[in-house]
């Protein structure tokens, strides 16, 4: 213990990886996903298997976007290993919606439409389901700015002069469902609305989406997983009635959609040994990899700065994680001095087996520069760093691989086939 | 309960007497030097070395490797790794800990604890703060926001403190003595986040009559096991030699408590393979947290 009350234990040296491994830079996060992604072309173009390359990111939620879009420019089919943001998809939004609307005795108009704008559609639908934004919005700015029951809007809707009976058949719909619900209600009620939102729906958002797909992507894992979350909320609400924990209403049940959603569980995809595994470093731990690409290595990004979720004072942190001043029997949380990240970072690094490739960015992509990351000045000296416009030559349409990380890519000759 | 135990909440050095070895006339300091002692005989590190737990792979009847491993993605990566390495995976037993402490109660004949999570805490709170709010004001103190509005803070400082202490009364002790006998903000924050965690837990026992967590489960599973039936441990794992404990780069208190107990009352081997760079913070540090006294109890009378 230091007489600051600094602990001595701030270990950031990382055992020197056995693999030949280079630094690229790049200037954005965009030509660096481009990059990482030239990187993994140039390797398939050798030989490499695909499943013997993996792209590792601390965190995906920031380049998932620029990753997925890069392999498509290069035609490389991706799996992405990554928490499932729930609460910002549309399956969520319409289970949420439909809550809101059946547990509240008034709504506005606004509030009604909104489970027909995230994809209610009726069990037998005509051509004219799914109801686009923009007629919702003309419904809405000719119904009074006031709550009311649902019966109470469904015959408006019925009887004014607004041409859209498609709100009316929702209305119609949402007052015909029990409440309120028992366990099995939420089942069928909020199951059956998902899976006419799979077979209606999910073809017409297809057929929008833009190339790499992405937005179809999130929306058939958020699917996948708001029907598993189905299942466990109707197995908790029936524990929280027979607790009588909470009262028997939609409104309850919204409440749980909101509380898992919030939870962020890992949702991971099925592996495919057909496309690039793209990972985040918590899942680097025990892997064994030929050719390991992480990506995002600069300050701030990874390591992000941490911490700010903790609400342990940082001096009492401390003196836990040093065991010093009679704390040493308390157990050390490692998240906290930034050791679960370095950890997350050596996982990665130690899972290449033939060659590893850092990248980073110099500056955010409206233009604020960005140093390295810390953990690559600590590998620095084993490193050979590649600057921005020596590295360009990758995405380059006639392709240049910098001669350092020629080196540690195979020539075809070497590489056979994958037994694994 | 004896008194000597009362002393050791409050002075966490201290080892009481009867609690590993009994032996009357030996000081208490000398107690937990020779058991630590003895402790790391039983306790192999590995530093970030998978390749022993792999090479215990081995066709066996009944499985003689338990490891913990709370990690599904670990767990996952850990079967491919035997497989590929075309390792037989029969004596693996992959589980994680209140899988082990749920085996353990059922083998006193407790039934099966259920288990309040996050889903269920966070709207408990809500409903705990509402109706105190002195609690809800000790919260606001540290968030810096209404409490009824940072739900997910106080669960996060919940997780925090219990992960910490494992509400065991020397390790609550230790914190409240270090922030009373301080005047800093840090040490004023510090207490009131100790108190209003300690409180809503208490309320939150009283509510619901379950276990609050994971951890709860497995500090009584510690209490069973330490409660001096040496034979239940080999009645639920008879053919265990070695436990595991793989990947974390936290251990949470009630999981050293776990151990703790496993090598008090157990001559089976524990291995922890630990992670790159926390690994030597996390293996020294053990040695400290293995020497609390009465492993596995808790601040609370409603358990």
């Amino acid at each position: 213990m230091t007489a600051s009350g600094q602990p001595p234990v701030t270990p950031r040296d990382f055992e020197e990886p056995t693999v030949p491994m280079v630094a690229l830079a790049a200037t954005t996060p965009t030509r660096e996903a481009r990059m990482a992604m030239a990187v993994v072309d140039e390797l398939r173009g050798r030989g490499v298997a695909i499943r013997d390359i993996i792209v590792v990111a601390r965190s995906i939620d920031q380049y998932e976007d620029a990753l997925v879009r890069a392999a498509v420019r290069y035609g490389i089919p991706v799996t992405v290993w990554t928490q499932l943001p729930l609460g910002e998809t549309e399956p969520y939004a319409l289970c949420a919606a439909l809550c809101t609307v059946l547990g509240a005795d008034e709504v506005t108009l606004q509030e009604l439409c909104t489970p027909v704008r995230h994809g209610w559609v009726p069990s037998s639908p005509s051509d004219a389901w799914p109801v686009d934004s923009a007629a919702l919005q003309t419904v809405c700015r000719q119904g009074p700015d006031e709550a009311r029951s649902i019966k109470e809007w469904d015959a408006w809707l019925r009887a004014a002069s607004v041409d859209e009976n498609r709100v009316a058949a929702f209305a119609s719909w949402a007052a015909a469902q029990p409440a309120p619900p028992t366990p099995a209600d939420v089942g069928d009620v909020l199951g059956g609305v998902l899976k006419r939102y799979r077979a209606q729906v999910l073809p017409h958002r297809y057929a929008s989406a833009t190339p790499a797909l992405l937005e179809t992507e999130q929306t058939i894992r958020a699917l996948v997983r708001m029907l598993e979350v189905v299942d466990r909320i109707e197995a908790k609400f029936a524990e929280w009635l027979a607790d009588q924990r909470a009262p028997q209403s939609w409104a309850t049940v919204g409440r749980m959609c909101e509380s898992f959603a919030t939870q962020r569980p890992g949702r991971r995809e099925h592996g495919n040994a057909r496309a690039l595994d793209l990972i985040e470093a918590n899942d680097a731990w025990g892997r064994q990899v030929p050719y390991v690409i992480a990506v995002g290595l600069a300050d701030g990004v990874w390591p992000r700065r941490s911490n700010a979720r903790s609400k342990i004072p940082v001096e009492i942190q401390q003196r836990v994680l040093s065991g010093h001043d009679g704390l040493a029997q308390l157990a050390p949380r490692l998240a906290w001095n930034g050791l679960r990240t370095a950890d997350q970072f050596a996982d990665t690094i130690h899972a290449a087996s033939q060659g590893l490739v850092l990248t980073r960015h110099t500056a955010t992509e409206t233009g604020e520069p960005r140093r390295p990351s810390p953990f690559l000045e600590a590998l620095d000296e084993h490193l050979t760093s590649i600057d921005p416009s020596t590295a360009a030559g990758l995405v380059h349409v006639e392709r240049h691989v910098p001669a350092a990380l020629a080196k540690l890519l195979p020539t075809e000759s070497e590489t056979s086939p994958s037994t694994q | 309960m004896s008194d000597s135990d009362i002393e050791s909440a409050s002075n966490p050095i201290q080892t009481s007497l009867e609690t590993f070895a009994g032996r009357e006339g030996t000081t208490a300091e000398s107690v937990e030097r020779s058991t630590t002692e003895g402790f790391r005989s039983q306790v192999t590190i590995h530093h970030d070395d998978l390749t022993p737990l792999l090479n215990r792979g081995a066709h066996a009847q009944t499985p003689t490797e338990l490891v913990m491993m709370p990690l599904d993605l670990h767990q996952r990566v850990f079967k491919q790794r035997l497989i590929r390495a075309d390792t037989p995976r029969d004596a693996h037993r992959l589980t994680e800990p209140v899988d082990v402490a749920g085996q353990v109660l059922a083998a006193s004949g407790a039934s099966q604890p259920s288990i309040v999570d996050r889903i269920d805490r966070i709207p408990l709170f809500e409903e705990l703060l509402e109706a105190e709010p002195a609690m809800a004001n000790a919260f606001e103190r540290v968030l810096g926001t209404p409490a009824a509005e940072s739900v997910t803070s106080v669960e996060q400082a919940r997780t925090e403190i219990e992960s910490v202490t494992g509400y065991h009364p020397a390790r609550v002790g230790a914190l409240r003595e270090w922030c009373a006998s301080r005047a800093t903000l840090a040490a004023r924050d510090g207490r009131d986040v100790l108190e209003a965690t300690l409180m809503i837990e208490e309320r939150l026992r009283k509510r619901t009559g379950k276990a609050t967590s994971t951890g709860a489960v497995v500090r009584r599973a510690v209490r069973v096991l330490n409660s001096g039936d040496e034979a239940r441990w080999e009645t639920v794992y008879p053919s265990v030699e070695r436990v595991w404990v793989c990947g974390l780069s936290t251990i949470p208190a009630s999981l050293v408590d776990l151990l703790t107990s496993i090598l008090t009352t157990t001559d089976v081997e524990v291995h922890l393979v630990t992670r790159p760079v926390s690994g030597p913070v996390l293996a020294e540090r053990l040695w400290d947290g293995v020497a609390v006294s009465n492993p596995g109890r808790e601040v609370f009378e409603i358990r």
